[in-house]
């Protein structure tokens, strides 16, 4: 079962890279939050009782409801449906993007199984790193700032994937990234993102550009 | 100890919040300060008091924990005046004193964390406390420059967390079960390369953001621009040393394992691009908290090559971030100055000297020390560089570097020549303008710190890092 929410997981970050719509972007963070729960639910066993708790509120609750609740309003109040600004051509964009992610994930596929360790779900491994590549990719083809701020989720969610490829034997880590997500995504998006958006009414990154030698 | 110094950062936070006057938050953070000294007291004469699970002092924590304590205490007395004349409300200057215990207690948790998961929390827990920090004058500018500086720390964070996670899965196929300092160090030889090389890429990426180097400096400068010149101050000194700390813990563990050569040619690539960097952009800066920004930039890439360079370099590496720390934010508080005698104006201000002679004086010997001119401590640190590059015979690399040094001299002794001496081509200032005998004497002091190690050799600074290496 966990191969198949894996493969459910590897297969969001595809649709990312033909989506064009905000709204596409925003449900996929959701599936993703909630794959990532059912991912911790069914892969790590021995968990405890107050960390599982913390887990699902983190990835089913936060990830899963809140923070694309959260997308979809601000995207809605600055009238922002389809994403127009990339730094390539729109009808290339797609087929480069397929093409890297399914690279980025065979090489890591095979990087993992060639440096075989007891210890590291390969899979996880995987899908973890492909998202943390892809999620850089986006950020630095995009101008628009509501797909930086959901790429950076998509890092975020590929660290958390790592983070339990090796959770079971550092749980302390599993906790760290948990409390990473939660600081930073309501610093990020609570705070200033919400601010930037009132302020510049405009959530292209050419906008932010008076900083200047 | 070190629980109890955490206690009383999180009790000074609380009474602030509570407290519904002005001088008395200030007031609280003086006393928070003078704590911070003595916690660096009980630091130096009993170590094993902060020792535990989590924590651990070496030399170089306490070392930096004394600059820190020093630096917070002289910007909290430029932070009174700074919110005195820009007659701040009582919200605004309780969160930032607030936020800047906090932003001194994650310092301190940098420099004192035994473990890599812990000190990358505190290194999370000063950017959440920073992004505060910068966001002190809420005008428009300084909120894109605040969104930049988040953003990207979040992603280069997450990118070292990466990393932290890639060394774990090299000790957990020794069967380590925990990312200790001292347990990592104890079994760097036997850990797999291939994991290691990678996590120190995502580690030194990922920390670039705090120390100011290539590839993610680009943020911190915006940052250092924007912020009130109290916390570019202490953004220039004592988060570059946390940042240079995350560095080093990883760099120190593996130097002497077969990665250490691989290691030693990432940073000196990281180093040349950052010298290359700050070099391209001293040369265009006009604006004068940017124009010391870009120096520190060259510090911290000069630091990074010098710890590739054997005990030597690493030396020097420590002796240059400690002389670095107090006389550049001895210089911001200066830049502040110049900036409000100036109304404001960042750039193209000339005849500094003419207006204020005290403090064109601090400026010019404190650019000069900046600079590695004698009888600056900075001198004797780059001396100390040279001569280990030199011993190491990497010709191509010395040429180069000096090349960009020049440059970088260059760039520098120009704009503060124009800013101190250039006849000032608006109207002459008829009303003198009003300085502020404190600062200008803490100034001094910081910039006096620096010549006497530099003259006098102090055997307690020497001993301190000796036992660090």
């Amino acid at each position: 079962m966990i191969t198949f929410y894996i493969l459910i997981f590897a297969i969001s970050i595809l649709y990312f890279s033909i989506s064009v719509n905000i709204r596409s972007y925003i449900n996929l963070l959701g599936v993703q939050g909630i794959l990532l729960f059912l991912i911790a639910l069914s892969g790590l066993k021995d968990f405890h009782i107050f960390q599982l708790i913390f887990v699902a509120v983190e990835t089913l609750v936060f990830k899963g409801i809140i923070v694309p609740r959260f997308l979809l309003n601000v995207a809605k109040k600055n009238r922002v449906t389809n994403i127009k600004n990339f730094k390539l051509r729109r009808k290339m964009k797609g087929f480069y993007l397929i093409l890297t992610t399914v690279l980025v994930y065979l090489i890591t596929l095979l990087l993992g199984y060639t440096l075989k360790n007891d210890f590291l779900n390969v899979k996880y491994f995987s899908t973890g790193i492909t998202a943390i590549i892809m999620g850089l990719l986006f950020i630095i083809i995009n101008k628009n700032i509501t797909v930086h701020i959901i790429s950076f989720i998509v890092i975020e969610n590929g660290v958390f994937l790592m983070a339990l490829a090796i959770g079971n034997e550092m749980p302390m880590l599993v906790n760290t990234a948990v409390l990473l997500d939660l600081f930073v995504s309501v610093l990020v998006l609570g705070v200033f993102f919400n601010k930037l958006t009132y302020q510049f009414h405009d959530d292209s990154s050419d906008k932010l550009s008076s900083l200047k030698d | 100890m070190i629980y109890s110094y955490l206690i009383i950062s999180l009790v000074c936070i609380f009474i602030i919040l509570l407290l519904n006057n002005k001088k008395l938050t200030h007031a609280v953070v003086y006393l928070f300060g003078f704590f911070q000294i003595y916690f660096c007291y009980e630091l130096y004469t009993h170590p094993e008091r902060c020792q535990n699970e989590y924590f651990s002092v070496d030399s170089i924590g306490v070392l930096f924990t004394i600059i820190l304590a020093v630096l917070s205490l002289v910007a909290a007395v430029h932070y009174q005046k700074y919110e005195t004349l820009h007659k701040e409300d009582i919200r605004s200057v309780k969160i930032h004193n607030a936020v800047y215990i906090g932003f001194n207690a994650a310092l301190v948790g940098v420099y004192l964390s035994g473990h890599y998961g812990l000190l990358w929390a505190f290194i999370e827990a000063t950017t959440l406390t920073g992004a505060t920090l910068i966001y002190h004058d809420r005008k428009k500018i300084v909120l894109e420059a605040v969104w930049k500086y988040v953003f990207a720390c979040s992603v280069s964070i997450t990118l070292a967390f990466t990393g932290i996670l890639l060394l774990s899965v090299a000790a957990q196929e020794i069967k380590l079960s925990e990312l200790s300092f001292e347990l990592l160090a104890q079994n760097a030889q036997i850990m797999n390369p291939v994991w290691l090389k990678a996590a120190f890429i995502f580690i030194l990426v990922g920390f670039s953001v705090k120390m100011g180097v290539s590839p993610m400096f680009n943020v911190d400068i915006d940052a250092k621009d924007v912020s009130p010149f109290p916390i570019g101050a202490l953004f220039s000194s004592v988060l570059l040393n946390a940042g240079f700390l995350a560095i080093y813990r990883f760099y120190s563990i593996f130097k002497d394992t077969e990665m250490g050569v691989w290691m030693n040619h990432v940073l000196v690539i990281a180093s040349v691009l950052t010298l290359l960097f700050a070099s391209a952009h001293l040369l265009k800066a006009k604006n004068y908290k940017r124009l010391f920004a870009y120096s520190s930039m060259e510090h911290s890439g000069l630091v990074l090559i010098a710890i590739t360079l054997g005990k030597l370099g690493i030396l020097a590496a420590f002796l240059h971030l400690t002389f670095h720390a107090v006389v550049k934010s001895g210089l911001f508080f200066q830049i502040g100055q110049v900036i409000r005698l100036n109304q404001g104006k960042k750039e193209a201000i000339t005849g500094y000297f003419y207006q204020n002679p005290l403090g064109g004086f601090i400026l010019l010997f404190g650019s000069l020390a900046i600079m590695a001119l004698p009888p600056s401590g900075l001198f004797i640190s780059e001396l100390l560089i040279f001569k280990s590059l030199l011993l190491q015979q990497n010709g191509l690399i010395i040429v180069l570097i000096f090349s960009l040094l020049s440059i970088i001299f260059y760039a520098l002794l120009t704009s503060v020549f124009k800013l101190l001496f250039y006849p000032s081509t608006t109207e002459k200032v008829i009303v003198k303008p009003k300085t502020y005998w404190l600062e200008n004497l803490l100034q001094l002091f910081l910039l006096g710190l620096s010549v006497y190690f530099g003259l006098f050799q102090s055997q307690f600074l020497i001993d301190l890092i000796q036992a660090s290496l």
